[in-house]
């Protein structure tokens, strides 16, 4: 079993994800691992990227655990939006890596355009290709 | 479903300056030459075949077929070279650089032509397309929607002027998305010219790089 609480389901890019997991179960786990994933959606060709993840190792012989998850939404995005050929969905995935058939489990999000003031310097050094 | 590691930006070919980020596009380029060249040689090829089969008193469309193909393709590409080319190079100097959603930004287009011609009509436009790859291989085909789009005014140039400029103001709409280019998926953020001269329009693109980030006061 597993169980996912988001502390806010909108995060902007270049903050963080910020999550509990909990995971009870009879099985040896290997590791669980949770990732910040985006796909697209739409018309195109689907594809998917991973953000940031983490890799938690229960103790030998623990049968539930409960963990912090602080995962970096990278600044370049992509961002949360839903266009007439492209839509883009973020979720944190949760996977039990255990003794026979591994778990799943994953919570949807959004991600939103960074907030800056308007005479900030850009913090995105882009350089010229 | 395939994973993607890469960039989700665009990377944009530009020269820093004080004044903005200026980017350039030549009318034609050694690409485009050789394109045309390799659609002349495989019009050459499929004529040959035709004559040596005449010769052998051979009849088969399958030459007569893939030569008259070659020949109209050749005859499009030509045209679009030649229009291009009227274009000797083309400028757009952008400010602030990168764009943020939200932002004014304020655009220069320089336009230079390889001989005094009558501008009759420019046209431009920023826009936000949508583009997507669907399918593989021989069944692969692209789509685009445009999400955004503004006229930018302009006034056309006397003739006799080989040099045409014009600078535009427009403000990005917040709720739009940002610049995405990933495997069969983009958002483009672009700068559209039309020139009209002597009833032929010469395009010019530009593509913008529009981040992440909202504007605020």
């Amino acid at each position: 079993m597993i169980e996912i609480a988001i502390d806010q389901n909108t995060v902007e890019a270049g903050d963080f994800l910020i999550a509990r997991i909990h995971w009870a179960g009879d099985r040896r786990v290997n590791r669980i691992i949770a990732a910040a994933q985006w796909e697209t959606a739409g018309k195109g060709n689907r594809v998917w990227g991973v953000g940031r993840s983490r890799v938690f190792v229960p103790n030998r012989g623990a049968h539930e655990a409960t963990f912090p998850v602080r995962l970096m939404i990278p600044h370049e995005g992509p961002v949360s939006f839903e266009g007439t050929l492209i839509a883009i969905a973020w979720t944190l995935k949760v996977r039990v890596d255990q003794s026979g058939i591994d778990e799943y489990e994953e919570a949807p999000f959004r991600v939103e355009p960074r907030v800056v003031r308007r005479d900030a310097e850009r913090t995105l050094a882009m350089q010229p290709g | 479903m395939r994973r993607y590691t890469g960039p989700v930006l665009p990377r944009i070919s530009g020269k820093a300056t004080p004044d903005g980020m200026l980017l350039t596009r030549a009318g034609v380029t050694a690409k485009d030459l050789r394109e045309q060249l390799l659609l002349g040689a495989a019009f050459l090829i499929g004529a040959v075949a035709v004559l040596l089969g005449a010769r052998a008193r051979r009849f088969d469309d399958r030459p007569i077929t893939y030569t008259i193909s070659m020949y109209f393709l050749l005859c499009a590409g030509v045209h679009q070279y030649l229009v291009r080319r009227r274009l000797r190079r083309a400028a757009l100097l952008v400010r602030p650089w990168p764009i943020r959603l939200g932002d004014d930004i304020e655009v220069k287009f320089r336009a230079t032509f390889r001989s005094s011609t009558a501008i009759a009509a420019v046209t431009a436009k920023l826009e936000c397309v949508e583009e997507v790859t669907i399918g593989s291989g021989r069944d692969q085909r692209k789509e685009h929607a445009t999400l955004f789009a503004i006229d930018l005014p302009c006034v056309a140039r006397p003739a006799g002027d080989r040099k045409f400029t014009e600078s535009w103001t427009a403000t990005v709409p917040d709720a739009l998305p940002p610049s995405l280019t990933v495997r069969s998926n983009a958002v483009h953020w672009q700068v559209s010219t039309l020139v009209t001269t002597d009833g032929v329009d010469v395009p010019a693109s530009f593509e913008l790089l529009v981040l992440p980030e909202v504007a605020r006061d």
